[in-house]
Protein backbone atom coordinates (compact mmCIF):
# COMPACT_ATOMS: atom_id res chain seq x y z
CA UNK A 1 0.00 0.00 0.00
CA UNK A 2 1.56 3.19 -1.20
CA UNK A 3 0.91 6.54 -0.41
CA UNK A 4 -3.24 6.01 0.42
CA UNK A 5 -4.97 9.23 1.24
CA UNK A 6 -8.59 9.65 1.47
CA UNK A 7 -10.77 13.00 1.52
CA UNK A 8 -13.97 13.50 2.53
CA UNK A 9 -15.13 16.81 1.20
CA UNK A 10 -12.55 19.28 2.61
CA UNK A 11 -11.55 16.88 5.25
CA UNK A 12 -7.88 14.80 4.93
CA UNK A 13 -8.94 11.66 6.86
CA UNK A 14 -5.93 9.34 5.29
CA UNK A 15 -2.71 11.31 4.76
CA UNK A 16 -0.33 9.06 2.94
CA UNK A 17 -0.35 5.85 4.73
CA UNK A 18 2.14 3.42 3.33
CA UNK A 19 2.62 -0.28 5.00
CA UNK A 20 3.35 -3.00 3.46
CA UNK A 21 1.63 -6.83 4.70
CA UNK A 22 3.67 -9.98 4.29
CA UNK A 23 1.92 -13.32 3.92
CA UNK A 24 2.10 -15.89 7.37
CA UNK A 25 1.75 -12.04 9.14
CA UNK A 26 -0.49 -10.60 11.98
CA UNK A 27 -0.96 -6.65 11.58
CA UNK A 28 -2.46 -4.39 14.11
CA UNK A 29 -3.84 -1.10 13.63
CA UNK A 30 -4.52 1.00 16.75
CA UNK A 31 -5.49 4.58 17.52
CA UNK A 32 -7.56 6.45 18.73
CA UNK A 33 -11.81 7.14 17.68
CA UNK A 34 -11.37 8.82 14.29
CA UNK A 35 -8.16 8.28 13.49
CA UNK A 36 -8.88 6.72 10.38
CA UNK A 37 -8.78 2.63 10.62
CA UNK A 38 -12.09 1.91 9.93
CA UNK A 39 -11.61 4.08 6.41
CA UNK A 40 -8.05 2.55 6.07
CA UNK A 41 -10.09 -0.85 6.23
CA UNK A 42 -12.54 0.28 3.59
CA UNK A 43 -10.10 1.51 1.14
CA UNK A 44 -8.07 -1.37 1.66
CA UNK A 45 -11.62 -3.58 0.79
CA UNK A 46 -12.48 -1.40 -1.75
CA UNK A 47 -15.59 -0.39 0.10
CA UNK A 48 -14.35 3.37 -0.42
CA UNK A 49 -12.20 5.27 -3.04
CA UNK A 50 -8.73 6.84 -2.66
CA UNK A 51 -6.07 7.82 -3.90
CA UNK A 52 -2.66 6.11 -3.94
CA UNK A 53 -1.97 2.40 -4.57
CA UNK A 54 -2.57 -1.10 -3.11
CA UNK A 55 -1.04 -3.84 -4.82
CA UNK A 56 -1.64 -7.25 -4.13
CA UNK A 57 -0.37 -10.90 -4.79
CA UNK A 58 -3.95 -11.95 -6.11
CA UNK A 59 -6.80 -9.88 -7.64
CA UNK A 60 -9.11 -8.61 -7.53
CA UNK A 61 -8.17 -8.31 -3.48
CA UNK A 62 -11.95 -8.00 -2.22
CA UNK A 63 -13.05 -11.23 -3.77
CA UNK A 64 -10.03 -13.13 -1.56
CA UNK A 65 -10.71 -10.93 1.65
CA UNK A 66 -12.76 -11.59 4.91
CA UNK A 67 -14.06 -8.12 6.16
CA UNK A 68 -15.24 -7.87 9.51
CA UNK A 69 -16.98 -4.81 9.90
CA UNK A 70 -17.26 -3.19 13.47
CA UNK A 71 -21.09 -3.52 13.38
CA UNK A 72 -22.15 -5.99 11.36
CA UNK A 73 -25.76 -5.36 9.54
CA UNK A 74 -28.07 -8.29 9.64
CA UNK A 75 -31.26 -8.32 7.56
CA UNK A 76 -34.79 -8.78 9.44
CA UNK A 77 -36.05 -12.47 9.31
CA UNK A 78 -32.56 -13.86 7.73
CA UNK A 79 -31.28 -16.58 10.36
CA UNK A 80 -27.67 -17.38 11.36
CA UNK A 81 -27.39 -20.79 9.32
CA UNK A 82 -28.96 -18.57 5.94
CA UNK A 83 -26.45 -15.54 6.35
CA UNK A 84 -23.66 -18.03 6.46
CA UNK A 85 -24.61 -19.85 3.57
CA UNK A 86 -25.46 -16.03 1.68
CA UNK A 87 -22.09 -14.99 2.53
CA UNK A 88 -20.05 -18.47 1.50
CA UNK A 89 -22.64 -18.56 -1.72
CA UNK A 90 -21.18 -14.98 -2.61
CA UNK A 91 -18.04 -16.69 -3.08
CA UNK A 92 -18.84 -19.66 -4.93
CA UNK A 93 -19.06 -22.19 -1.32
CA UNK A 94 -21.41 -24.11 -1.51
CA UNK A 95 -22.26 -27.48 -0.22
CA UNK A 96 -21.37 -26.25 3.48
CA UNK A 97 -21.83 -28.71 6.53
CA UNK A 98 -21.98 -25.48 8.42
CA UNK A 99 -22.97 -27.42 11.63
CA UNK A 100 -20.08 -29.25 12.20
CA UNK A 101 -18.05 -25.61 11.60
CA UNK A 102 -20.44 -23.84 14.00
CA UNK A 103 -17.87 -23.37 16.76
CA UNK A 104 -19.48 -20.87 18.99
CA UNK A 105 -22.12 -22.54 19.00
CA UNK A 106 -24.83 -20.40 17.75
CA UNK A 107 -28.56 -20.90 17.51
CA UNK A 108 -28.30 -20.77 13.80
CA UNK A 109 -31.64 -21.68 13.04
CA UNK A 110 -32.88 -18.16 14.94
CA UNK A 111 -33.28 -15.02 13.45
CA UNK A 112 -29.95 -13.42 13.18
CA UNK A 113 -31.42 -9.95 13.97
CA UNK A 114 -32.45 -11.29 17.69
CA UNK A 115 -29.01 -12.21 18.62
CA UNK A 116 -27.04 -10.19 20.71
CA UNK A 117 -24.23 -7.81 19.91
CA UNK A 118 -21.72 -10.91 20.63
CA UNK A 119 -23.04 -13.08 19.00
CA UNK A 120 -23.81 -10.91 15.82
CA UNK A 121 -19.52 -10.59 15.42
CA UNK A 122 -19.15 -14.56 16.35
CA UNK A 123 -21.60 -15.34 13.13
CA UNK A 124 -20.13 -12.71 11.32
CA UNK A 125 -16.67 -13.93 12.19
CA UNK A 126 -17.68 -17.64 11.21
CA UNK A 127 -19.14 -16.17 7.86
CA UNK A 128 -15.97 -15.07 7.03
CA UNK A 129 -13.62 -17.64 7.66
CA UNK A 130 -15.69 -20.59 6.52
CA UNK A 131 -15.13 -18.20 2.82
CA UNK A 132 -12.12 -19.75 2.65
CA UNK A 133 -10.04 -16.15 2.43
CA UNK A 134 -6.63 -15.48 1.98
CA UNK A 135 -6.71 -12.03 3.41
CA UNK A 136 -8.39 -11.05 6.61
CA UNK A 137 -9.36 -7.08 8.13
CA UNK A 138 -10.95 -7.70 11.30
CA UNK A 139 -12.19 -4.32 12.36
CA UNK A 140 -12.42 -4.60 16.59
CA UNK A 141 -13.39 -8.64 16.54
CA UNK A 142 -13.12 -8.69 20.14
CA UNK A 143 -15.59 -6.10 20.81
CA UNK A 144 -18.27 -7.50 22.62
CA UNK A 145 -18.05 -11.02 22.62
CA UNK A 146 -17.23 -12.83 25.93
CA UNK A 147 -14.04 -14.15 27.62
CA UNK A 148 -14.60 -17.74 26.08
CA UNK A 149 -15.01 -16.99 22.73
CA UNK A 150 -12.09 -14.13 23.14
CA UNK A 151 -9.80 -17.22 23.76
CA UNK A 152 -11.11 -18.94 20.60
CA UNK A 153 -10.81 -15.91 18.35
CA UNK A 154 -7.27 -15.49 19.24
CA UNK A 155 -6.27 -19.06 18.83
CA UNK A 156 -7.96 -18.66 15.32
CA UNK A 157 -5.92 -15.58 14.20
CA UNK A 158 -2.82 -17.52 15.40
CA UNK A 159 -4.04 -20.62 13.02
CA UNK A 160 -4.72 -18.02 10.40
CA UNK A 161 -0.92 -16.84 10.58
CA UNK A 162 -0.03 -20.63 10.33
CA UNK A 163 -1.96 -21.27 7.53
CA UNK A 164 -0.06 -18.63 5.80
CA UNK A 165 -2.65 -16.21 5.80
CA UNK A 166 -2.18 -12.20 6.16
CA UNK A 167 -4.43 -10.73 8.64
CA UNK A 168 -5.13 -7.08 9.92
CA UNK A 169 -6.60 -6.15 13.76
CA UNK A 170 -8.16 -3.18 15.18
CA UNK A 171 -8.35 -3.42 18.62
CA UNK A 172 -8.88 -1.20 21.79
CA UNK A 173 -7.64 -3.72 23.85
CA UNK A 174 -3.82 -3.73 23.70
CA UNK A 175 -3.22 -7.37 25.10
CA UNK A 176 -5.32 -8.93 22.26
CA UNK A 177 -3.17 -7.46 19.91
CA UNK A 178 0.37 -8.10 21.79
CA UNK A 179 -0.55 -11.42 21.95
CA UNK A 180 -1.44 -12.02 17.94
CA UNK A 181 0.42 -9.33 16.02
CA UNK A 182 3.95 -8.96 14.54
CA UNK A 183 3.60 -5.71 13.25
CA UNK A 184 1.42 -2.94 14.80
CA UNK A 185 0.91 0.10 12.54
CA UNK A 186 0.08 3.85 15.04
CA UNK A 187 -2.45 5.96 13.56
CA UNK A 188 -3.17 9.51 14.70
CA UNK A 189 -5.66 12.07 12.97
CA UNK A 190 -5.26 10.06 9.73
CA UNK A 191 -0.95 9.64 9.63
CA UNK A 192 0.78 7.04 10.23
CA UNK A 193 2.70 7.41 13.07
CA UNK A 194 4.87 4.78 13.88
CA UNK A 195 5.32 1.06 12.81
CA UNK A 196 7.05 -1.14 15.86
CA UNK A 197 7.56 -4.74 15.62
CA UNK A 198 7.33 -7.28 18.22
CA UNK A 199 10.11 -6.56 20.58
CA UNK A 200 8.90 -3.30 20.71
CA UNK A 201 5.26 -3.74 21.99
CA UNK A 202 5.67 -3.04 25.45
CA UNK A 203 7.75 0.49 24.36
CA UNK A 204 4.78 1.16 22.51
CA UNK A 205 2.05 0.20 24.97
CA UNK A 206 3.80 2.39 27.50
CA UNK A 207 4.15 4.97 25.35
CA UNK A 208 0.89 5.04 24.38
CA UNK A 209 -0.28 5.18 28.33
CA UNK A 210 1.86 8.32 28.76
CA UNK A 211 0.02 9.72 25.91
CA UNK A 212 -3.06 9.02 26.75
CA UNK A 213 -3.27 9.52 30.30
CA UNK A 214 -0.86 12.32 30.91
CA UNK A 215 -2.22 14.06 34.31
CA UNK A 216 -5.55 12.97 33.20
CA UNK A 217 -6.37 10.90 36.85
CA UNK A 218 -4.94 13.51 38.80
CA UNK A 219 -7.22 16.25 37.67
CA UNK A 220 -10.08 14.04 38.59
CA UNK A 221 -8.81 14.50 41.94
CA UNK A 222 -10.48 10.88 43.27
CA UNK A 223 -10.33 10.62 46.82
CA UNK B 1 -57.49 4.51 11.72
CA UNK B 2 -55.30 3.65 8.50
CA UNK B 3 -56.43 0.07 8.11
CA UNK B 4 -60.16 1.15 8.47
CA UNK B 5 -59.94 3.89 5.76
CA UNK B 6 -58.32 1.17 3.55
CA UNK B 7 -60.96 -1.30 4.27
CA UNK B 8 -64.02 1.38 3.96
CA UNK B 9 -64.78 1.17 0.10
CA UNK B 10 -65.27 -2.84 0.63
CA UNK B 11 -67.11 -2.46 3.99
CA UNK B 12 -69.49 0.23 1.36
CA UNK B 13 -70.11 -1.97 -1.29
CA UNK B 14 -70.81 -5.19 1.18
CA UNK B 15 -73.19 -2.83 2.95
CA UNK B 16 -74.93 -1.92 -0.52
CA UNK B 17 -75.11 -5.06 -1.33
CA UNK B 18 -77.35 -5.67 2.03
CA UNK B 19 -74.27 -8.21 2.72
CA UNK B 20 -74.60 -6.94 6.16
CA UNK B 21 -72.25 -9.51 7.93
CA UNK B 22 -69.24 -10.10 6.09
CA UNK B 23 -68.89 -5.67 6.37
CA UNK B 24 -69.24 -6.32 9.83
CA UNK B 25 -66.48 -8.91 9.73
CA UNK B 26 -64.64 -7.18 7.41
CA UNK B 27 -64.74 -3.84 9.92
CA UNK B 28 -64.05 -5.96 13.07
CA UNK B 29 -60.75 -7.64 11.14
CA UNK B 30 -59.74 -4.40 9.75
CA UNK B 31 -59.63 -3.06 13.80
CA UNK B 32 -58.32 -6.66 15.30
CA UNK B 33 -55.34 -6.99 12.75
CA UNK B 34 -54.12 -3.38 13.49
CA UNK B 35 -53.62 -4.23 17.23
CA UNK B 36 -51.90 -7.74 16.25
CA UNK B 37 -48.14 -7.19 15.72
CA UNK B 38 -46.97 -10.31 13.22
CA UNK B 39 -43.19 -9.76 14.47
CA UNK B 40 -42.34 -12.77 16.05
CA UNK B 41 -41.43 -12.39 19.95
CA UNK B 42 -40.30 -16.19 20.06
CA UNK B 43 -37.15 -17.59 18.55
CA UNK B 44 -38.47 -19.43 15.91
CA UNK B 45 -38.16 -18.83 12.11
CA UNK B 46 -41.16 -19.24 9.24
CA UNK B 47 -39.73 -21.90 7.52
CA UNK B 48 -38.86 -20.78 3.68
CA UNK B 49 -38.51 -22.93 0.48
CA UNK B 50 -35.63 -20.50 -0.32
CA UNK B 51 -33.15 -21.13 2.23
CA UNK B 52 -30.59 -22.98 0.09
CA UNK B 53 -29.68 -19.18 -1.82
CA UNK B 54 -30.84 -17.08 1.09
CA UNK B 55 -31.96 -13.14 0.78
CA UNK B 56 -34.33 -11.52 -1.07
CA UNK B 57 -36.67 -14.38 -1.77
CA UNK B 58 -36.07 -16.26 1.52
CA UNK B 59 -36.71 -12.49 3.82
CA UNK B 60 -39.75 -11.60 1.44
CA UNK B 61 -41.26 -15.04 1.85
CA UNK B 62 -41.27 -15.03 5.75
CA UNK B 63 -43.03 -11.12 5.66
CA UNK B 64 -45.63 -12.29 3.25
CA UNK B 65 -46.10 -15.70 3.74
CA UNK B 66 -49.97 -15.12 3.88
CA UNK B 67 -50.69 -14.03 0.69
CA UNK B 68 -49.20 -17.21 -0.71
CA UNK B 69 -52.41 -19.88 0.33
CA UNK B 70 -54.42 -17.07 -0.21
CA UNK B 71 -53.98 -16.69 -3.22
CA UNK B 72 -53.80 -20.47 -4.07
CA UNK B 73 -57.12 -20.53 -2.87
CA UNK B 74 -58.29 -17.87 -4.96
CA UNK B 75 -57.02 -19.93 -7.77
CA UNK B 76 -59.64 -22.82 -6.64
CA UNK B 77 -62.26 -20.57 -6.13
CA UNK B 78 -61.74 -19.43 -9.64
CA UNK B 79 -62.06 -22.82 -11.30
CA UNK B 80 -65.04 -23.67 -9.64
CA UNK B 81 -66.90 -20.81 -10.56
CA UNK B 82 -65.11 -20.78 -14.03
CA UNK B 83 -63.99 -17.11 -13.63
CA UNK B 84 -60.35 -16.72 -15.67
CA UNK B 85 -59.94 -13.35 -14.48
CA UNK B 86 -60.13 -13.98 -10.83
CA UNK B 87 -57.51 -16.83 -11.45
CA UNK B 88 -55.02 -14.25 -13.43
CA UNK B 89 -56.03 -11.58 -10.24
CA UNK B 90 -54.39 -14.72 -8.10
CA UNK B 91 -51.82 -14.91 -10.46
CA UNK B 92 -50.69 -11.82 -10.69
CA UNK B 93 -51.17 -11.10 -6.61
CA UNK B 94 -47.86 -13.37 -6.30
CA UNK B 95 -45.60 -12.02 -9.00
CA UNK B 96 -46.50 -8.31 -7.41
CA UNK B 97 -45.82 -9.69 -4.21
CA UNK B 98 -42.33 -11.09 -5.67
CA UNK B 99 -41.73 -7.47 -7.31
CA UNK B 100 -42.05 -5.86 -3.51
CA UNK B 101 -38.95 -8.10 -2.28
CA UNK B 102 -36.56 -5.84 -5.07
CA UNK B 103 -37.79 -2.96 -4.02
CA UNK B 104 -35.02 -1.40 -1.18
CA UNK B 105 -31.63 -1.68 -1.84
CA UNK B 106 -29.50 -4.06 0.95
CA UNK B 107 -26.43 -2.33 2.56
CA UNK B 108 -23.08 -2.36 0.49
CA UNK B 109 -21.65 -5.14 1.75
CA UNK B 110 -23.74 -7.34 0.30
CA UNK B 111 -22.96 -6.56 -3.00
CA UNK B 112 -19.67 -6.15 -2.46
CA UNK B 113 -19.08 -9.47 -0.89
CA UNK B 114 -19.96 -11.01 -4.36
CA UNK B 115 -16.70 -12.43 -6.29
CA UNK B 116 -18.68 -11.53 -9.52
CA UNK B 117 -18.31 -9.50 -11.87
CA UNK B 118 -21.50 -7.22 -12.36
CA UNK B 119 -22.58 -8.85 -15.28
CA UNK B 120 -22.25 -12.05 -13.54
CA UNK B 121 -23.80 -10.72 -10.74
CA UNK B 122 -26.95 -9.77 -12.27
CA UNK B 123 -27.23 -12.77 -14.06
CA UNK B 124 -27.50 -14.44 -11.27
CA UNK B 125 -29.89 -12.18 -9.92
CA UNK B 126 -32.22 -12.42 -12.49
CA UNK B 127 -32.03 -15.98 -12.92
CA UNK B 128 -32.52 -16.46 -9.33
CA UNK B 129 -35.74 -14.67 -9.37
CA UNK B 130 -36.92 -16.03 -12.04
CA UNK B 131 -36.72 -19.59 -10.68
CA UNK B 132 -38.15 -18.70 -7.55
CA UNK B 133 -40.88 -16.77 -8.67
CA UNK B 134 -41.50 -19.60 -11.32
CA UNK B 135 -41.82 -21.84 -8.53
CA UNK B 136 -44.01 -19.74 -6.65
CA UNK B 137 -46.92 -19.59 -9.56
CA UNK B 138 -46.36 -23.10 -10.63
CA UNK B 139 -49.24 -24.58 -8.30
CA UNK B 140 -51.28 -21.66 -10.57
CA UNK B 141 -49.73 -21.78 -13.88
CA UNK B 142 -50.65 -25.93 -13.84
CA UNK B 143 -54.27 -25.17 -12.54
CA UNK B 144 -54.71 -23.21 -15.38
CA UNK B 145 -53.14 -25.57 -17.87
CA UNK B 146 -55.23 -28.25 -16.83
CA UNK B 147 -58.71 -26.38 -16.75
CA UNK B 148 -58.26 -23.90 -19.19
CA UNK B 149 -56.56 -25.30 -22.33
CA UNK B 150 -57.63 -23.23 -25.04
CA UNK B 151 -55.89 -19.94 -23.27
CA UNK B 152 -52.34 -21.79 -22.95
CA UNK B 153 -51.35 -18.81 -24.84
CA UNK B 154 -52.52 -16.06 -23.02
CA UNK B 155 -51.60 -17.44 -19.38
CA UNK B 156 -48.29 -17.87 -20.93
CA UNK B 157 -47.97 -14.33 -22.20
CA UNK B 158 -49.23 -13.02 -18.87
CA UNK B 159 -46.10 -15.44 -17.15
CA UNK B 160 -43.59 -14.15 -18.96
CA UNK B 161 -44.20 -10.33 -19.18
CA UNK B 162 -44.71 -10.86 -15.37
CA UNK B 163 -41.18 -12.37 -15.46
CA UNK B 164 -39.78 -9.47 -17.54
CA UNK B 165 -41.45 -6.44 -14.90
CA UNK B 166 -39.64 -8.80 -12.17
CA UNK B 167 -36.18 -8.08 -14.23
CA UNK B 168 -36.99 -5.04 -14.49
CA UNK B 169 -37.63 -4.57 -11.17
CA UNK B 170 -33.83 -5.76 -10.30
CA UNK B 171 -32.56 -3.82 -12.83
CA UNK B 172 -33.94 -0.96 -12.43
CA UNK B 173 -33.09 -1.37 -8.09
CA UNK B 174 -29.48 -1.66 -9.03
CA UNK B 175 -29.59 1.26 -12.21
CA UNK B 176 -29.90 3.37 -8.81
CA UNK B 177 -27.75 1.54 -6.27
CA UNK B 178 -26.82 2.49 -3.84
CA UNK B 179 -29.83 4.95 -3.87
CA UNK B 180 -33.33 3.66 -3.49
CA UNK B 181 -35.30 3.46 -6.82
CA UNK B 182 -36.81 7.22 -7.84
CA UNK B 183 -39.16 9.09 -9.50
CA UNK B 184 -37.10 8.28 -13.23
CA UNK B 185 -37.15 4.50 -12.49
CA UNK B 186 -40.67 4.77 -10.97
CA UNK B 187 -41.71 6.67 -14.17
CA UNK B 188 -40.09 4.29 -16.46
CA UNK B 189 -41.90 1.28 -15.21
CA UNK B 190 -45.43 2.84 -14.34
CA UNK B 191 -45.39 3.84 -18.28
CA UNK B 192 -43.81 0.25 -19.28
CA UNK B 193 -46.96 -1.11 -16.87
CA UNK B 194 -48.85 1.10 -19.59
CA UNK B 195 -47.47 -0.11 -22.81
CA UNK B 196 -45.37 -2.80 -22.12
CA UNK B 197 -43.64 -3.08 -25.35
CA UNK B 198 -41.52 -0.38 -23.95
CA UNK B 199 -39.70 -3.03 -21.49
CA UNK B 200 -37.43 -4.13 -24.25
CA UNK B 201 -35.54 -0.34 -24.63
CA UNK B 202 -36.21 -0.19 -20.60
CA UNK B 203 -34.53 -3.27 -19.99
CA UNK B 204 -31.22 -2.82 -21.49
CA UNK B 205 -31.46 0.92 -20.63
CA UNK B 206 -31.50 -0.16 -16.74
CA UNK B 207 -29.05 -3.41 -17.47
CA UNK B 208 -26.12 -0.66 -18.88
CA UNK B 209 -27.10 1.67 -15.73
CA UNK B 210 -27.05 -1.00 -13.30
CA UNK B 211 -23.20 -2.68 -14.83
CA UNK B 212 -22.01 1.10 -14.39
CA UNK B 213 -23.53 1.43 -11.07
CA UNK B 214 -22.14 -1.75 -9.76
CA UNK B 215 -18.50 -1.20 -11.26
CA UNK B 216 -16.82 -0.27 -8.33
CA UNK B 217 -18.37 -2.16 -5.23
CA UNK B 218 -17.66 -5.39 -8.06
CA UNK B 219 -14.38 -3.96 -8.61
CA UNK B 220 -14.62 -4.61 -12.12
CA UNK B 221 -12.33 -2.66 -14.15
CA UNK B 222 -12.91 -4.43 -17.60
CA UNK B 223 -16.12 -4.03 -17.71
Amino acid sequence: MNDLSKVFGDKEVLKNVSMEFSKGNVYGIVGENGAGKTTLFRCIAGLESYSGEIISDVTPLKNHLGLLLTDPFFFSMITGREYIRLLCNARGKTNLDIDSKNIFGLPLNQYASTYSTGMKKKLAITAILLQENEYFILDEPFNGIDIQSNIILTEIILKLKELNKIVIISSNIFSTLSETCDEIHLLRKGEQIKSVQKSGFKNLEQEMKEMTIGNLIDILELK
Amino acid sequence: MENLIVGFPFVFILLFKNLLFEAGILALCSIVFALVSFHSHFNLSIPTPFSKKPFEFSTGFRKTFFIFPMAYILTLIAINVDNLNLGIFSFLLILLTTLGYYSTPEQEYYVWVHAETPRIFLKNKVLNASKNATFLTAPILMSFLTFYPTEFALILGIFFLGLLFLWTIILAKYSAYPGEMNLPEGMAIAFSLLFPPLLLAIIPFFYLKSITKLKFLLNDKNE
